[in-house]
């Protein structure tokens, strides 16, 4: 090619761009701001946009019952302002619809997490009668525990994996009175009104079909209203009517009385992180009740230097 | 008005502009976020035209090499019917150098020594400068070497402080002219009959360079109101460079690849050739300006009251990548490096000096070349804040004050195709890059095609810390007066590139 027809090209090119630019320009200046022409009024008209993102993506939508083309995440633009309504429908998930109100030059941003119909959902394949199930989180996910006709069993979070833990099976009515579980380093506590008891997983001996019993570690004078692991998880914390009891995990005929509460209303905390006893009670000679907190480390810290002065 | 005065006020201009464009959009959008959102929008598409403009300008130059590169330049220099003979043609090629190494000017040399023109046709002058304290001895070795290769080898030493100069290429590359001249008078020859090549220590020419450079002398009728300019490729140390000092490089060779598609607009860079009676007549390069290559344009487009243009030849001349002791330096390097080209914004205050004088040249000549100049560093200061700084911040701050702005979100849309073409234009980098890499050395792993491919990943990093800022800075410095000093750039090669 001469050196000539590059200074065409060249030039082409030069007023191409120039001129797509003075023209785009204004249109997409126009447009940004929300303008539509209407040939019929021949007059500009003043437009907002839906802008929608759900999850999952792929959603139908449609806008006064009309179907958009677009699936979501989707933007709808050149709307005139006014309300409109908005549905966003997809087989095996809940329509979600809501009203959208447009507005000139703006643009309305809907996040929505469209909800699966609950039909065709995983059963779990043992067969195994459940009275009852607590969930409990750790760092590597979450496993199921359940009171059954056939003992305790853990459970992975999606089922594919059960081990018995204990052979111990609880009548269906206590299961069903179990009202919490915690655990702490494989120790699980699980409680009703009146009792506590414990299982301690790490005795499971799988080989052998050895399953441990859930021991009966206390039983309520009153009514057991909380329990915690705390002082460093040797220690189990019962809330039992008026009474704040530790209990040595270890060694269950060690127990202290911690503290007296004021009402049977009282709650108590134990933040086994900082190692801190959170306690809502009532104050002296008052019908009110306030909070009040004892951070067990610094306590002891305290109580040594005194010892020493 | 005094000249002085006039010329504060010049050089006041472009920093001036640059601040301004910047310090206004800021200022817009703390009063008025919405016009400011218009106002980006606008320099966006305006930043897409012009990048798919220029993605096409690489694309037609790169396709204009490519068609030439197998010519057999020297048979049809012989071949040619001009008005000049081609036997009478000789090659002044003039080495500036300071203190780079003895090895490093004779890696030169050998690339010179290897090209296919007739040696006895080509005088090499080695120009040292007084204040590198071996220059004479360093440049007497090389003469020895060379001597026989060539029709004569020069040695020409730049006395120190000489009265109205400041320490440049452009004073030792004069003060050498000067002395050349004297001797090819001696010797007889016609400056009409002499081309003049000004090259860096590190210039390395193409194999063809001076039989393409000598075609197109003896081809274009007005050959003495022409400067030639080769194509710079930085690649001679391209397989011992940082990463991003390659990237940087070869965007300036990108540029240049670019500028060389604008006739009209396409003015000397660097290393160039010109007729040696011409840089006579316009009295060499300026001795007390640090932008010498540039400046040389403009002071034959003032000469010949405008008739005067630079002839891009489609053949190469390959240079260092500018690189330093270590990572950091390196930077430093090439920080400094891009703030004295992006000096050659004191080319507006030169030449809009003299176009206040000159009553000859067309007016409408005159606003369109300072356009141009302004234009371009105007946009090399401006382009990379405003694009990896101003525009983010206006997305980011603009979510919290016009939380429902459509002209936000659309915004946010066009900003997307802008690092879009980006992309496209990246990806051509990509594919044209590999036409410019020398062969790999034997001792090097094949591996660092991989960093060649991955490298391209560090240009939105590299054009945001370093794409405006040299700029910016050297037009801050030319507001306020407080000229730049001129520094040459460290030049390493390992010793098998090159």
């Amino acid at each position: 090619m001469q050196d000539s027809i590059y200074l065409i090209l060249r030039k082409i090119f030069f007023w191409f761009f120039l001129l797509a630019f003075l023209i785009l320009t204004p249109i997409i200046v126009y447009y940004s701001l929300g303008y539509k022409f209407d040939a019929m009024a021949k007059k500009f008209l003043k437009t907002g946009a839906i802008s929608i993102k759900t999850f999952p993506k792929g959603i139908n939508v449609y806008l006064d019952g009309k179907k958009i083309k677009e699936t979501t995440p989707c933007t709808i633009r050149e709307l005139l302002p006014k309300e409109y309504n908005l549905t966003l429908e997809k087989e095996g998930f809940y329509p979600y619809e809501m009203k959208v109100e447009v507005k000139p030059s703006q643009i309305q941003d809907i996040d929505i997490f469209i909800v699966p119909r609950m039909v065709d959902i995983t059963k779990l394949k043992m067969d195994l009668h459940i009275y009852k199930f607590f969930v409990a989180k750790h760092l590597f996910g979450e496993t199921i525990i359940v009171f059954t006709d056939k003992g305790i069993y853990f459970l992975d979070g999606d089922f594919k994996g059960a081990r018995k833990v204990s052979s111990q099976i609880f009548e269906e009515n206590i299961a069903n009175s179990i009202e919490n579980l915690k655990e702490n380093n494989g120790r699980f506590l699980f409680w009703n009104k009146n009792n506590l008891w414990m299982l301690d997983s790490s005795q499971v001996n799988d080989k052998d079909e050895k399953y441990p019993g859930a021991m009966l570690i206390y039983k309520a004078e009153d009514e057991i209203k909380d329990v915690f692991f705390g002082f460093r998880g040797k220690y189990i914390v019962i809330h039992d009517g008026l009474k704040v009891i530790a209990l040595d995990a270890e060694n269950l005929k060690v127990s202290f009385p911690l503290y007296e509460l004021k009402s049977v209303r009282s709650k108590i905390f134990y933040d086994s992180r900082s190692e801190t006893i959170y306690i809502q009670d009532k104050v002296q000679g008052t019908n009110g009740f306030s909070l009040f907190r004892a951070e067990i480390i610094p306590l002891i810290n305290e109580r040594i230097l005194n010892e020493r002065k | 008005m005094n000249e002085n005065r006039t010329k504060r006020i010049l050089e006041i201009i472009p920093g001036f502009l640059s601040w301004s464009i910047i310090i206004f959009l800021i200022l817009l959008f703390i009063i008025k976020p919405l016009a400011a959102i218009i106002v980006i929008i606008i320099y966006l598409i305006y930043w897409i035209c012009r990048l798919l403009y220029s993605s096409l300008l690489l694309l037609m130059t790169n396709q204009r090499i490519l068609s030439k590169k197998n010519y057999d330049w020297l048979v049809l220099c012989k071949r040619l019917n001009s008005d000049l003979k081609f036997e009478n043609i000789i090659h002044v090629v003039l080495y500036t150098t300071y203190k780079e190494t003895k090895e490093l000017l004779a890696g030169s040399l050998n690339f010179l020594k290897e090209t296919n023109y007739p040696k006895d046709k080509i005088i090499v002058v080695l120009a040292g400068e007084e204040r590198a304290a071996d220059s004479y001895a360093r440049l007497e070795a090389l003469k020895k070497e060379y001597k026989d290769y060539f029709l004569d080898v020069i040695i020409t030493i730049h006395p120190k402080n000489i009265e109205g100069e400041i320490p440049t290429k452009g004073a030792n590359a004069t003060f050498s002219a000067k002395q050349v001249k004297v001797h090819l008078e001696e010797k007889g020859y016609d400056l009409k009959n002499i081309i003049i090549s000004c090259f860096d220590a590190d210039t390395c020419p193409d194999k063809s360079y001076f039989s393409c450079l000598t075609y197109n002398f003896l081809n274009n009728k007005k050959r003495y109101q022409m400067s030639f300019q080769p194509l710079p490729v930085y690649s001679n140390n391209i397989y011992s460079a940082p990463a991003f000092a390659r990237v940087i490089e070869v965007g300036s060779t990108f540029w240049q690849l670019i500028e060389g598609m604008r006739f009209e607009k396409f003015i000397t860079f660097s290393s160039h050739s010109m007729s040696f009676d011409t840089l006579v007549k316009v009295d060499y390069w300026p001795v007390d300006l640090i932008s010498d290559d540039s400046l040389i344009f403009w002071k034959c487009f003032l000469k010949y009251n405008g008739d005067y243009k630079t002839f891009p030849l489609d053949i190469p001349v390959y240079m260092d990548i500018a690189v330093g002791r270590n990572f950091l330096d390196t930077i430093a390097v090439q920080y400094r490096q891009k703030r004295r080209w992006a000096w050659g914004v004191e080319n507006f205050t030169f030449v809009a000096q003299h176009f206040l004088k000159n009553k000859d040249i067309p007016l409408f000549l005159k606003i369109r070349k300072l356009y141009q100049i302004l234009d371009g560093h105007i946009s090399w200061a401006t382009w990379a804040i405003i694009i990896s700084f101003i525009t983010p911040l206006v997305l980011f701050l603009g979510k919290i004050i016009l939380k429902n702005s459509l002209a936000l979100f659309n915004l946010t849309y066009i900003n997307g195709v802008v690092f879009h073409s980006l992309t496209f234009i990246l990806m051509l980098c990509v594919i044209i890059s590999w036409e410019f890499t020398p062969p790999r050395p034997k001792n090097v792993s094949r591996f660092i095609y991989l960093s060649f491919l991955f490298q391209w990943l560090l240009t939105p990093l590299i054009s945001a810390a370093l794409g405006s800022t040299p700029s910016l800075d050297a037009q801050t410095r030319l507001m306020f007066g407080k000229y730049l000093s001129f520094n040459t750039t460290p030049k390493q090669r390992k010793k098998d590139e090159g």
